[in-house]
Parts: structure tokens; sequence; C-alpha cells
């Protein structure tokens, strides 16, 4: 028996076929359909199916047997790749919405029940192990995997982009869970980590997708204490914790489209999905206030804007191709500025809102400067993260003098004692000479950002509190107001000072009247 | 005394939490509730329809249009949405009818019968208009309805949803 191993090992080696190479190449491309603010444009242009995973299939088998070759398609959406085959067989080619085969890439677009989309060609039966096979260029058009390989795409941009400014793509791997029919009436990111669950009508929706895949940066680099829930653009008065990573990611899914310049990247759109031209659902424009002209950063739609004005520039393509975008929009800076903010001292911050944006910007450690720039970005959009000219004027010593029925005074929470740009905590006190027995009439309005007084009028000994009143119309009311008799003729002092709440800056109008 | 076995159930509530998609000034939400057959190849559908307001909004009106914007017909005459009943969620009784205004953060929904004249992939587009702070608001929703047909074009193998390439190009 031991002699006649070898001759069995020999007759073993015989019997194997011998290996063959066999070229598998063509191109994939996907059916897109272009957006702006109108909604669909009535268009449908090809762009390459870029980075997808190839599977060269046996059309017989099952499982990992049936996979003979896996490749990917090259920034073009072409693709060239050797096959070692031994068998006449039938075989397909399929494309899949997984980046398996790019180093470092991890996205995926997968259906509710975890099936990943495929785009594949017709049966090629008896394909000899020798016989090259170029498969044309494949197309998955609208309705029948455009969508998906849209969505896909989307995930490559945005993978692309990360990979731009801080070196390596984004990780772990992102799943945008997307069918047709699934029954979602709403795209929304899964705390958890990482996936994002996508509206069926929302798959050629680029910044819908883009926003909340940004919410997955948002977890895994910069931080957020976004309490979710239902939000509308409308609001100009959101939850600070909640706008900031909202605006946030509107932000960075359009910086996506502006970095590689796709059409529209300054228009955030949502659409029903509806063939044909239209379809809008709801929209604003990053550069302009046609939309939803919300004031302070207590509105996501502004601090989109505030955070898209500083990167972009004459490039952006945008309603304005080849000028900047207005007076106060001069910066055109690098996405690593706002990025290292993000991925600093904003996602360190105790309460993290648009506030911890604004001081980290000016935050030593990061110190990205333009200070004279960003007030120019920020109080055109009524986020004055500056002193107001009565500063200082944190206590009675420091106060300044103001008559009634002179107003109102345009005042800010905001103390910067060093003049770097990075604020602190302010109260703001005024004195006044008071007749006695005449009533004085003391209000707060026009509250922007986080503005949310406490009013106090205070003796003239400058510590004994006469009055006080925190919210002037209900707990939901951030003004205040006072009406007081002076109980002599005396000088007075006004105390503003911010109510506890989620931030510490904003601006608002004082007011003194009497009859 | 008999042992007595306790099953403790534990009921582990999910800290997931959503992120969810912004709406405007006006939301609308449109679903399908039941598509039926009305023999001789006709159908028809009820389609849900819900409007939230963000902001005050006066005015508010319904139109029903095909995805090319054309009037969405029910014996060639396009649908009237005067006769719509409103409620809010939960209640029984509709809001008072005629001129419809809805107050921020107001949900109104109703039920609307659609025709379905033949078997085919529909797209039935509800646009909804009024009146807000800073001037006109429209939105629209869109509810894609199947008679009688499939809109899936894919088959599974292996965990993977295929979609067989239809154009290929040389």
């Amino acid at each position: 028996m031991r002699r006649l191993l070898p001759v069995l090992a020999l007759m073993g080696c015989a019997a194997s076929p011998a290996l063959a190479n066999w070229t598998a190449s063509g191109c994939l491309a996907y059916e897109d359909r272009p957006q702006d603010g109108t909604g669909f444009l009535g268009t449908i242009v090809q762009l390459p199916v870029r980075s997808a995973d190839l599977e060269v299939i046996d059309a017989n088998k099952k499982g990992n047997q049936a996979t003979l070759a896996r490749s990917k398609t090259d920034a073009t959406g072409c693709f060239s790749f050797v096959v070692s085959d031994t068998s006449t067989r039938t075989i397909y080619l399929r494309a899949l919405t997984t980046s398996t085969q790019t180093s470092g890439m991890v996205i995926k677009v997968a259906a509710p029940n975890g099936s990943v989309y495929a785009l594949r060609t017709a049966n090629l039966p008896n394909h000899g192990p020798s016989t090259n096979v170029n498969f044309g260029t494949l197309v998955a058009t609208v309705g029948n995997g455009g969508e998906a390989f849209n969505v896909f795409d989307q995930l490559k941009d945005g993978a692309e982009f990360v990979k731009t400014i801080r070196g390596s793509y984004p990780s772990p791997t992102v799943t945008v869970e997307w069918a047709s029919n699934a029954g979602q009436l709403g795209a929304s990111f899964l705390s958890g980590c990482c996936t994002v669950i996508l509206r069926d009508y929302a798959a050629y929706d680029d910044p819908v997708i883009l926003h909340e895949w940004s919410h997955y940066i948002e977890y895994q680099y910069w931080g957020n204490q976004n309490p979710t829930g239902t939000h509308a653009l409308a609001d100009c008065n959101q939850n600070l914790k909640l706008a900031f990573p909202e605006g946030r990611a509107s932000w960075f899914g359009n910086s996506v489209k502006r970095y590689f310049n796709r059409p529209a990247a300054n228009v955030y759109v949502r659409t029903t999905g509806a063939a044909g031209p239209g379809g809008v659902q709801n929209w604003f424009d990053l550069e302009a206030e046609t939309q939803y002209p919300c004031d302070g950063y207590a509105s996501e739609v502004a601090i989109a804007r505030a955070m898209w004005d500083p990167l972009d520039g004459v490039n952006t393509t945008d309603d304005t191709p080849g000028v900047e975008d207005g007076p106060a929009d001069t910066l055109t800076l690098a996405d690593l500025e706002s990025w290292q903010v993000n991925a600093g001292p904003a996602r360190t911050a105790t309460t993290i809102t648009y506030e911890s944006f604004w001081d980290g910007w000016f935050d030593p450690t990061i110190n990205n400067g333009f200070l004279a720039e960003m007030r120019a970005v920020h109080d055109a959009l009524g986020m004055q993260f500056r002193p107001d000219v009565y500063e200082p004027n944190e206590s009675p010593a420091q106060s300044t003098s103001i008559v009634s029925n002179g107003g109102p005074w345009q005042l800010t929470f905001f103390s910067d004692p060093d003049g770097n740009g990075k604020g602190q905590a302010d109260t703001d006190v005024f004195r006044i000479a008071a007749t006695g027995g005449v009533v004085y009439t003391v209000t707060t309005s026009n509250l922007v950002s986080d503005a949310n007084t406490n009013l106090e009028i205070l003796d003239t000994n400058g510590t004994t509190v006469l009055a006080s009143n925190n919210d002037c119309g209900g707990f939901s009311d951030g003004s205040s107001c006072l009406t007081v008799t002076a109980p002599r003729t005396d000088t007075f002092y006004i105390r503003v000072k911010h109510a506890t709440d989620a931030g510490i800056y904003g601006s608002y109008n004082l007011q003194v009247t009497n009859p | 005394m008999r042992p007595v076995m306790v099953v403790a159930v534990c009921v582990c509530l999910s800290t997931t939490s959503f992120a969810r998609e912004a709406m405007g000034a006006l939301g609308l939400q449109v679903r399908p509730v039941d598509v039926t057959s009305s023999g001789k190849g006709a159908g028809g559908a009820r389609i849900a329809v819900l409007l939230e307001a963000a902001v005050p909004i006066e005015h508010v009106r319904v139109s029903f249009l095909q995805s090319d914007g054309t009037p969405l017909t029910r014996a060639t005459r396009p649908i009237d949405p005067g006769p719509l009943s409103w409620r809010r969620p939960g209640a029984t009784d509709p809001e008072d009818s005629g001129d419809l205004s809805l107050a921020a953060g107001t949900v109104l929904q109703t039920t609307l019968q659609v025709p379905l004249p033949h078997k085919g992939s529909y797209e039935v587009v509800v646009r909804a208009t009024g009146d807000g702070p800073d001037g006109p608001v429209t939105t629209e929703g869109m509810v894609r309805l199947d008679f009688g047909v499939s809109s899936i074009t894919y088959v599974e193998k292996d965990g993977v949803a295929e979609f067989t390439a239809k154009e290929v190009r040389p």
C-alpha cells in the first residue's frame, strides 16, 4: 500500500483540470434624476456606478460556492479583471451595493430584510473557462435598481469627502436601509450606529440621504446630544440641542455636493419621489434666505447657512457660479477647519449646541481665526457673537446710565474680555435715575438665538432686589417684563441675566418706559 | 403546596432613537390604506392623508393630482376635496367643515377613495396649499398604488436582491 501512495497522488494531480483564466470587462451606470429647489428637473442622466463590488456567479450554484471571482468598478464605473475557472458553465455578473473590495470603504445599501441590492446581467450559458467576456455597459434604470445605486453613490461621495479631510474613510460600516415598498414615510438615522432608514420615495433625494448619513458622521466623530423627534425647517425657535445637529447635518451633507461640484450644491430639497418634474415637499437654499428666513442659532436652517458660508467660494456649484454670495460672505476656508472644531472642542462641550461650535472655532487649541469675517457671516443671520457696545457692564459699578423712554437698547449676552472671539457668560447692568411715585415698565423683547432673560430691579445699594421677572408671557416665553413704582427719587439698577437653559448667548432688546 | 415557577419576563425597552427627516411649514404624508378590486378589471384604493402644521396655516386647500401634474379624476371629473372630512388623530368627531385652518402643531387626517380604472402601478400626488405667517405655503405628498401588478422588479437570490439590467449597450 505504501508503494501505491505516490502513484495515487500522481493520478490525483493528473485528474485535476488545469486552471484557465478569462477576463471579465465592461461598465456599469445608473440613471439619476437631477434636482434643484424646484424638485426634479424632469431629466434623466446616466452616472457611473463607482466602487461597487462585482461578482461573477455560477448561476447553478448557491451561496459562496456560486461566486467565481470578485472585483470592483473603478471611478468611471468600468472594470476589467481576471477570473480563474476550470469549467464550462452558466455564468452571470452582478454589481452589488456594497464596497468590500475597496480597502477601508465600508458602505452598504440594503433592503429592510438585510438583502443588498445588485444589478445583474442575463445568464451566459455554456461559458468556457478561457473565453473573455465584455459585458458591455449595464444600466440600472429608474425603478429597476437606479434608486439603490444612487443611494450607494451618495455614500461613496460622502466617504471620499471624509477621506479628503481626515485621511481615511469613515467607519464602521454605514448601512442605508431602503426599499421602494417598505412603508417608510420619513427618513431617519438610527442612533446606536450605523443605520440610516430611508423613506420609500427618497432614493433620489441626495441632500436627504447625505443629511441622514451626516448624522452617522456626527455620531461617530463629532458627538451630539440630539433629542431627536419631529422637527420643522419653519421652526425658528428650536431646542438648541436639536437645531445644531440637524443644521450641521444639512451643512455637511450639502458640503459633500459642494466638494465634488455636484449640481445645485446649495440646495436642500425633499421631494415626493413622484415621476416627472417638480414634486417638492420642502426645500431651502443654504446661501439665501428665500425659504425659512429665521434669525439666530435656534434654527437648523440658519445654522446650516452659517456653517456653509465660511467654506463655500466662487467656484461653488450654486445659483451664482463664479461669484461669492454677498458682502458678508468673504471666506473660502478648508473643510478641515470646521471638521477639527466639530471633532474637537465642540465634541467635548458639556452641552453641545451651536455655541459650542462658535467657541470651538476660536478655542486656543484650534484658533481658526478670521473673527471679523466670521462675525460678518453670523451677523447677517442674526447670530450676534459679539459684546454689545455697553460692555463691560457686569455690575452696578460698571453700569451704563440710561433714561426712561429712550430705548430700545440692543444688547447681547456675550462677553469677550480677551477679545479672542471665544465668549463668556454675560450679565448686563444699567442704572436709571427714577422719580419717586412714577410707574416704570421694563421689558425685554426681540429675543434671538438663545437669549432668555431674567430681569431684576436693584435698589440704590446695587444688591437689594426690589422686583424680578423671568418669563413675561409664561414658561415658554423667554422675555421678561416688570412694572414698578419708584419708591423714591433716586438711582436704581436694571440687571438682566441669562436665564438657565441650554445656552448662554443671544441678543435682545431692553426698553424702559413711563407714562 | 405546589412549587410555583415564576417566569420573569424581561421587557427590554430599546434606547434607540431616530434623528428624523425635517418637515417644512406644512407637513403632508400620504399612505395607502387598502386596494380593492371592483370587478371588470377596475379597482379602487383608500389613501390616508395626514397634514401637520409647524406654523399657523390658514385657508388650507388640498388637491389630488397624477404624477404628471394633471388632476386626478373620478368619472372624468377632478376629485373634489370639498367633502373631505378631517379629523384629529384618535378623534371621532370631524373638524368643522368649511375653511380649513391649522394651528401650529396641529395634525389632521382624512381618508380618500381613489379610483384605479385598470391594472397598473399608480402614483397619486396630494398637494396642499395655505397661507402661513411668511406667505403662501405649498407642499406635496405621493403614494404609489399597485393594482394587480407588482412594482417590485428584483428577484432574491442568496440574500441579494437582483435587478436584471434591462439596458445593455455593447
